[in-house]
């Protein structure tokens, strides 16, 4: 038996916790056909892109393609700083984000984006390989640096 | 000498040789459309007669007509692109293709046009298919009177009914096209037609312009798409008698302009829209003898928009004909027929004797507050209403239409 003289710590603990789970910046599930892209306003439909800007006050950003998130940063620098998290949709798997640091890029001419940026996130390079075999290779691959510097 | 001889001498017999017909289907003279693609020549016509065909991909690399009796079948087994057309001067009539594969790389589509010109797809029906007509590089293609339904189904993989890229001169007309992901989808194609087509129920636009200048489109139904039609990143794209109807969501609209220029929108009819038309960074386009009604709003303006003139429309029935987050200055709005303008006319030249503020001191509220619509047929809010227009104070000052027209325009 737990001690009741315990119990109430714990549960102001527990709940302590969950509210500041509850307040972290966390992404956001993509809703395709619903969702709209916070840059271009078109409606987020192909489930292989996607792009959320997480501000460090939890409000979430949608893009449906990295040139849009670029073109908004761009245009708007301070809320840009204010990014807790950047996290991009795996190309592989949909509605799974990746830290936009940690994926790797492919750009491609055969990767008809929404915006048509031509870039493609990948958890891994093997992956990235297999998808770049499948486009008979070329292309090129990219790290977040890289994609943040692309004109 | 002797090759050149022999080529001249083949020429001459290629002219010469009457164009063949070649039959297909059971007991004919093919027993599979393959066989005879293979003994085709340029200038034949293969004829499929009635009957179900599963042959996977079909390449058509030559310059020949298919023509299909009593709509025979090509059915893709959800794995193939069904027809994959790389040779100009084809034309495809009267077929039914249905079940074309997916791919997450590879647009598959009902049928495919690559890098080919004139290209004539006519009267066929294509059902399940990822794409359903993918055009890229080709140009002076005509896709008339096709029906194209995708399958509900096909979240994913779920492409664009009719999907041009990087064409020109196309010409789309008379089509049907529902539940795909873009009715039709225009990007990098310019100098095209797009007339008579009725689209329905597809998930995201009617019809999408990106990056696409100088199309027009004209006498096109959209109806309950997700948006009607967007129209982006593009300049002189002409928009006459189409007809806008029941985009209704939160993200829906009648028509989406962004960053376009130079364009007319004359005569439309926007009807029961959520938003009828929403524009973003657009300049200089013209929007005249349009119908606006019984939308929520009927035009939503950016302040990022410039130079553009709305003259001769009618604002009837709208919840709000017209607001902005800025003040429109560049923008003008002259001699349109505003149903809320209760103006009057002393000296009876059908012109109201007040100019007439369309944006209303609600209008302005619930673009800042948007829960504030909660009040929309709320008295204290009309009181509000009639006293700013009475005595403006928080409404654009520049923002008027200076010869509100007392009667509705005959359109």
């Amino acid at each position: 038996m737990t001690d009741p003289r315990h119990s109430f710590p714990r549960a102001v603990a527990t709940l302590t916790l969950l509210i500041l789970v509850g307040c972290d910046a966390e992404p956001k599930a993509i809703r395709y056909g619903q969702d709209e892209c916070a840059e271009c306003r078109m409606t987020l439909v192909d489930r292989h892109y996607g792009v959320e800007l997480i501000t460090k006050k939890g409000k979430v950003f949608k893009f449906d393609d990295l040139t849009c998130l670029l073109t908004f940063q761009r245009r708007d620098p301070g809320r840009s700083g204010s990014a807790a998290q950047l996290v991009v949709i795996d190309f592989n798997r949909p509605n799974t984000f990746l830290g936009a640091a940690q994926a790797v890029f492919l750009y491609h001419n055969q990767l008809h984006t929404p915006m048509g940026s031509g870039l493609a996130a990948f958890a891994n390079a093997t992956e990235l390989e297999a998808a770049r075999g499948l486009l008979g290779g070329g292309g090129r691959i990219l790290r977040w640096p890289e994609v943040l510097a692309t004109p | 000498m002797r090759p050149l001889l022999l080529n001249t001498l083949l020429c001459l017999a290629a002219v010469s040789m009457p164009a063949a017909e070649l039959h297909v289907g059971p007991a004919r003279d093919y027993g599979t459309i393959r066989a005879a693609l293979a003994a085709a020549r340029a200038g034949d016509a293969i004829i499929v007669h009635r009957g179900v065909y599963r042959e996977g991909n079909l390449v058509v690399d030559k310059s020949v007509s298919l023509v299909g009796l009593d709509h025979p079948r090509l059915d893709g087994g959800a794995t193939d692109e069904v027809l994959t057309i790389t040779a100009s001067q084809v034309s495809v009539r009267g077929f039914d293709i249905a079940h074309g594969g997916s791919g997450s790389l590879n647009d598959f589509a009902g049928i495919k046009v690559a890098n080919a010109h004139h290209v004539t797809l006519e009267h066929n029906r294509i059902f399940d298919c990822s794409f359903g007509i993918h055009f890229s590089k080709s140009r002076a293609g005509v896709i008339r009177d096709n029906e194209i339904h995708g399958a509900p189904g096909r979240n994913e993989s779920n492409g664009n009914g009719i999907h041009a890229w990087s064409c020109e001169r196309l010409e789309i007309t008379g089509n049907r096209v529902s539940g795909h992901r873009d009715g039709i989808y225009l990007e990098f194609t310019t100098d095209s037609a797009i007339a008579r087509n009725r689209v329905t129920g597809n998930l995201r636009y009617g019809l999408h312009f990106m990056f696409s200048h100088r199309n027009v489109y004209r006498e096109n139904s959209f109806l309950r798409n997700g948006a009607g039609v967007a129209v982006m990143y593009s300049h002189e794209v002409q928009m006459e008698a189409n007809h806008f109807s029941r985009s209704w969501g939160s993200a829906a609209y009648g028509l989406l302009l962004k960053d376009l220029s130079d364009s007319r929108i004359v005569g439309n009819t926007f009807e029961c829209n959520s938003t009828a038309v929403s524009m973003q960074n657009s300049n200089r386009m013209r929007f005249e003898r349009n119908l606006f009604r019984e939308n929520g709003w009927a035009l939503q303006v950016q302040s990022s928009c410039d130079d553009n003139v709305f003259s001769g429309n009618n604002f009837i029935g709208n919840s709000f004909d017209l607001t902005t987050n800025g003040q429109l200055e560049l923008n003008r709005f002259d001699g349109n027929y505003w149903d809320k303008a209760e103006a009057y006319d002393l000296n009876r030249d059908g012109i109201g004797d007040l100019s007439y503020r369309p944006v209303s001191l609600f209008a302005m509220l619930v673009e800042r507050i948007p829960s504030a619509l909660l009040l929309l047929r709320s008295p204290l809010v009309h009181f509000l209403d009639r006293a700013e227009r009475m005595i403006p104070s928080l409404t654009p000052d520049h923002l008027i239409d200076a010869k509100p027209a007392m009667r509705p325009h005959s359109l």
